[in-house]
């Protein structure tokens, strides 16, 4: 069972991861964005329309990164070129993707092919599939290969590129970047780009490999399930570096993973307390850690000069 | 082809209430070290920032190598070869020394290369002398420090000026020394560089030519390979003739017996790395008289201010209030007390800017004598009224306004939409209303106009008449002259001299340039 | 340079254009999917306006929304981003749900002001957590109040399903004693009218007080505040005390007045619809009771609009979601237009 916990849980972190990732980039560049659970939700239902029709993982992903990009490009014109208070956009478009997402299930609903999906196929790994504990993480879907260079990927242009140190420059001193050459604005804006696609990916990941499906069971809450809010929490679990954010993503995936075995084995175990838990640790991480690599000029609106 | 490799011609900034340059011509040839020497206000730092691009002239040009320069920003001031090394340290604190150095350097998708740049940067240093290690963090440095990574930073651009804007405050004698030698050897590698100071000595010791402002104009040019001038003549072009009219009635007598207003005995505050540090500062003020306080900004005038106030915290001494130690000290407290302070920053943190002269004027009405709570609630150790009184509001604001001719004399009027000299007077109005005990005032006269300068003062010596302790701080002299009994002077952090009023501005100039003797 | 002027001078139109604008789109939107957008609106409006038993529909949803506002708005006035409303309200959900059923025998003039006191004081002192984070480690209260969200959610979820739960496994306390259920006019609780008290009074407060005095001079200038003698940690605790108090105030509303027993489902996102009603009335106390009826009403409405309509329910939640992005986005063209006159 220990080995089906891993697996499951390597699979629930990768939305969670993909968000966080995308968060983590946003945030180094000095915005803070809380509509991650708009923007993942608008992934996953254009990723789940998209693969209803037309059957191509391909075409599906393609939607999800666009539709959230439009939403992405909202928050990052009100932020970054209209001073707009970053919290309550961020609440905003929250808000409106729930809207989006839940009104555009509703509408193609009567007219899908079908209501599931066949996802994306897994492929094992040869020999580490056979491996006793962590075979189960080498028989899953690319999505999921692609977190680890995706986490390297990350983190070697943050730390090993003269982008990446632009980036930080500008998460912390947007003046001091500015006086160099560097363009905070436009480092903002890539870097919204950039984040809001993770983000939709891992929306489209949740729909297209774990549920198959689409679901909007209340009003203001969709398959998503707040997972774009614990994304917030993993980043300062992570303290804002790629790999420490794979490791807390995976951790939170399979605590959820056991919890979910544990409720149905033991329904006598007190589950929300170990729910509960994470977010303890995330909490008292951050008032230890005080800063850790937090950008310095995070939520301040970088006023451009004439 | 120039000989000179910059020249700024008639070099004209205007700025609200003042004409920061006024004509001002500067030229250095290459390799040569320039000395700016001026005290406040001469217009030393705008010209730098404006061959910087930080500003642009409202009138003149620059020429670099002969070619003019327009519309110039730090970017590009950087990317054709000039460096501006200032006290306001423009580094990533979280960033280690190689990292800050190579940002923007490179196209953006290049490799870091840290390992290697790391090395480059530790040549660079060890080339001019300097002890850095390149992994050390920003934030873990103190200010000296950081400076010098500002001018590594310059230096690995390979720039061909350098501009140092005060950059031996707060060293040592010894790091002093060896940042001239750091300097001496970069002008030996053929980088121009221009010095901004108001150290005297340490200018005539490191440069090849002086350059004189006094009020945004050029009143000294001395090439010192030709010409010879002494520390006293220099200070004379850097202060100028006092114009002090009022005859100094202070009587040298030593107030024996009377308990001072307030005691400050080797106040320390301030670290290395925000501001200036204070070191053991000790003086007494008495009732009715104005201590000035002077010196050139940035030599811990405003840490004084705010430590004695309660705004920041001391690390060392004591301070006495009519005989009472100081325990705590707050804002709050201080307020409390009598003590007050007028800031010199009147926009940032002095006044409500959006909001009414009403609001304004009332603010330490609440926790000061007049508008306190009537006495029954007193005993419950509630000092400030619970609600507003609107009424009672509204005629204070306008018994403000009367007192200190307040234009437009409208209670309503924003804060924002009033000219300075109408601002100071709210300010300072709102304070002397509170019948303080003590009152720290900072350039209570900056940007005023002549009439409101006036008026300013004229109510400074009513309060002094009134037997209150002031302590003036200023950046100008004329006014520290005109109105002070004592004349106290800060430089790095101490107080190096407390004169009494009637001395020579000659003597408060040295002072000021750090010249003992 | 002139056109940020005109926006400034036309601030107020350009936010009821712009709300209008809501309304626009998601009209488009129904007319693309063959409904009749002026009869879903017509729907709307009587689902959750017109009819009585919608207009107490809606009384209902917008007690929780308006108390909500009060908790974010006020501690905003200070400076301080209290986005833990969630948390809070729960936390103030499971403590009086417990008092009211752990506490019988009292009678009713005690038990209820009791209950409604302990709902309050358990927000309050949640509230505390971030704040003293806050005045004393400066840590930044965005981060914190959020997480604490979460923890305070889950931890009184996990006392539903523990300690204070019913008999069943489902995640319900016990109901309240009869001493303890708010009286009111039908199914209307007294709970309303006590929020509109809350407001009026917060109001009075901010105007004429001295203490709202304090608040808008920290909003102006907090350093000019502090050199003014106002204390700026003294001014955020206070605030929070209150503020946070309300939230959890607003649970034991929710407990006392609608269900009579705590559960996991007391709130759904109201403190986070909360914020953005705070901001959509302009952080104003007495404004905020109307806006807070009106989104509930927008909420009960939109429940109700499939069956009289044919509109999808989620129509409104789109409509609610644009809508909050116009406001969202009419404060940001103010800010900008700010920035580029006031300087």
């Amino acid at each position: 069972m220990l080995e089906d916990i891993l697996s499951a849980g390597a699979r629930i972190a990768v939305p969670i991861l993909f968000a966080a990732l995308g968060e983590m980039l946003i945030e180094r560049s000095g915005l803070l964005n809380l509509g991650i659970e708009g923007i993942m939700e608008v992934g996953a239902v254009t990723a789940f329309l998209t693969a209803c029709f037309t059957q191509s993982i391909g075409f599906s992903l393609l939607f999800a990164i666009l539709t959230g990009l439009i939403l992405g490009l909202v928050y990052a014109y009100m932020v970054i070129n209209l001073y707009a208070n970053q919290v309550l956009t961020g609440l905003a478009i929250w808000v409106l993707g729930e809207g989006i997402a839940a009104f555009a299930y509703k509408v193609f609903l009567s007219k899908l092919p079908s209501i599931t999906i066949d996802g994306v196929p897994r492929l094992p790994i040869p020999y580490l599939e056979k491996l006793p504990l962590l075979g189960g993480i080498f028989s899953q879907d690319l999505f999921l290969y692609a977190s680890f260079p995706l986490i390297f990927i990350l983190w070697f242009l943050i730390y090993k590129t003269s982008f990446g140190l632009a980036i930080r420059a500008v998460g912390h001193r947007p003046t001091a970047a500015r006086d160099l050459g560097i363009s905070p604005i436009r480092i903002k804006y890539l870097c919204v780009m950039a984040g809001v696609s993770m983000m939709a990916v891992g929306g489209a990941y949740l729909t297209l490999t774990i549920t198959n499906a689409y679901y909007h069971p209340t009003p203001y809450i969709g398959i998503i399930s707040l997972r774009g809010f614990i994304a917030i929490i993993i980043v300062i679990l992570g303290s804002w570096h790629p790999v420490r954010i794979g490791i807390a993503a995976l951790f939170f995936g399979i605590a959820d993973a056991t919890q979910m075995r544990l409720q149905n084995l033991y329904p006598a175990v007190p589950t929300y307390f170990y729910i509960m838990l994470p977010y303890l640790a995330a909490f008292i991480t951050m008032v230890v850690l005080r800063r850790g690599d937090k950008p310095l000029d995070l939520s301040n609106a970088y006023v451009q000069e004439k | 082809m120039s000989e000179y490799i910059v020249e700024m011609k008639r070099i004209v900034k205007r700025f609200p209430g003042i004409i920061a340059n006024s004509g001002v011509d500067f030229r250095a040839k290459p390799g040569e070290i320039n000395g700016l020497l001026g005290e406040n206000g001469a217009g030393k730092s705008t010209l730098m920032k404006i061959l910087y691009g930080i500003y642009q002239p409202d009138e003149g040009e620059i020429y670099l190598d002969g070619q003019r320069i327009e519309r110039l920003n730090p970017a590009k001031a950087l990317k054709i070869g000039i460096g501006f090394v200032r006290q306001s340290i423009k580094l990533i604190p979280d960033f280690t020394v190689a990292e800050n150095i190579l940002l923007g350097y490179q196209p953006p998708f290049a490799l870091l290369n840290l390992k290697k740049r790391r090395q480059d940067v530790e040549d660079l240093a060890e080339r001019y002398g300097l002890n850095i290690d390149p992994d050390t963090k920003i934030k873990d440095m103190e200010l000296a420090g950081q400076q010098k990574v500002e001018i590594l930073k310059a230096l690995f651009r390979k720039v061909r000026i350098l501009i140092l804007d005060e950059p031996t405050s707060s060293l040592s004698d010894i790091e002093t020394e060896k940042m001239f030698q750091m300097i001496r050897k970069i002008s030996a590698a053929g980088v121009t560089i221009i010095y901004i100071t108001h150290k005297i000595e340490k200018a005539l010791e490191l440069s090849n030519k002086i350059t004189v402002l006094r009020r945004g104009e050029v009143v000294g040019d001395i090439p010192l390979s030709e010409c010879r001038i002494s520390k006293e003549e220099l200070v004379d072009l850097m202060v100028g003739e006092s114009i002090a009219l009022r005859t100094c009635k202070y009587t040298t007598e030593i107030r024996k017996g009377e308990i001072p207003r307030l005691r400050i005995e080797n106040l320390c505050a301030g670290s290395a790395d925000w501001g200036m540090p204070l070191k053991n500062i000790s003086f007494d003020l008495f009732d009715g008289e104005i201590l000035g306080v002077a010196g050139v900004s940035g030599n811990g005038q405003k840490e004084l201010a705010e430590a004695v106030f309660g705004l920041r915290a001391k690390t060392a001494g004591c301070l006495y209030f009519s005989g009472e130690i100081l325990a705590r000290q707050s804002p709050k407290e201080m307020i409390a007390r009598g003590v007050f302070y007028i800031p010199a920053d009147r926009d940032g943190e002095g006044l409500l800017q959006d909001l009414s002269i009403l609001f304004n004027a009332n603010v330490e009405v609440h926790s000061c004598e007049p508008m306190a709570s009537p006495g029954f609630l007193k005993t419950f150790g509630i000092r400030t009224p619970l609600f507003q009184n609107s009424r009672k509001m509204k005629n204070y604001a306008e018994g403000i306004i009367l007192q200190n001719r307040v234009n437009p004399p409208n209670p309503l009027a924003i804060v924002k939409h009033l000219s300075g000299g109408n601002a100071q007077k709210v300010l300072l109005g709102k304070v002397l209303a509170c019948s303080p005990k003590l009152v720290i005032v900072h350039n209570p006269t900056r940007g005023l106009d002549v009439k409101s300068r006036a008026f300013v003062h004229e109510r400074l010596l009513e309060l002094r008449k009134d037997g209150k302790a002031i302590i003036l701080v200023s950046d100008d002299l004329d006014e520290i002259e005109e109105l002070s009994d004592r004349i106290a002077v800060m430089y790095e952090g101490e107080m190096v001299d407390i004169m009494p009023c009637g001395v020579s501005r000659s003597l408060i100039g040295k002072r000021i340039a750090g010249i003992k003797g | 340079m002139n056109r940020w002027a005109l926006v400034l001078k036309w601030r107020n139109p350009i936010f009821f254009i712009l709300v209008f604008l809501a309304f626009v789109i998601v009209g488009v939107f129904l007319y693309l999917i063959h409904i009749d957008p002026f009869a879903a609106f017509k729907a709307l409006i009587r689902g959750g306006f017109l009819t009585k038993g919608a207009i107490v529909q809606t009384i209902l949803n917008a007690t929780p929304l308006i108390l909500t506002a009060f908790a974010f708005s006020l501690p905003y006035k200070a400076n301080f981003w209290n986005i833990g409303g969630e948390g809070q309200l729960f936390l103030g959900g499971i403590a009086s749900g417990w008092a009211g059923f752990a506490l019988e025998g009292l009678p009713s003039y005690i038990h209820l002001p009791l209950v409604l006191l302990i709902g309050f004081s358990a927000g309050a002192l949640w509230g505390l957590i971030p704040t003293v984070l806050k005045t004393k480690l400066d840590i930044n209260e965005v981060l914190t109040t959020m997480i604490l969200n979460f923890i305070g959610m889950y931890f009184s979820i996990y006392l539903l399903f523990g300690p204070l739960g019913g008999k069943s496994k489902m995640p319900f306390t016990e109901m309240i004693a009869l001493s303890a259920r708010m009286p009111g006019i039908g199914k209307v609780h007294v709970g309303f009218f006590i929020a509109i008290l809350v407001g009026i009074l917060l109001y009075l407060i901010e105007k004429k007080t001295t203490f709202g005095f304090k608040l808008r001079a920290l909003k102006s200038n907090p350093r000019a505040a502090e050199i003014g003698g106002i204390s700026h940690s003294r001014v955020i605790t206070i605030t929070m005390i209150f503020g946070a108090g309300i939230a959890g105030f607003a649970g034991a509303v929710e407990v006392t007045g609608v269900y009579y027993y705590m559960w996991d489902q007391i709130s759904v996102n109201y403190s986070f619809i909360g914020i953005i009603v705070a901001f959509f009335a302009r952080q104003n106390f007495i404004l905020i009771i109307p806006t807070g009826m009106f989104i509930g009403g927008l909420l009960v409405g939109g429940r109700l609009m499939q069956g009289l309509s044919g509109a999808p329910v989620t129509a409104s939640v789109l409509l609610i979601g644009l809508v909050m992005l116009m406001v969202a986005f009419s404060q940001a063209l103010e800010t900008r237009a700010r920035a580029e006159t006031g300087e």
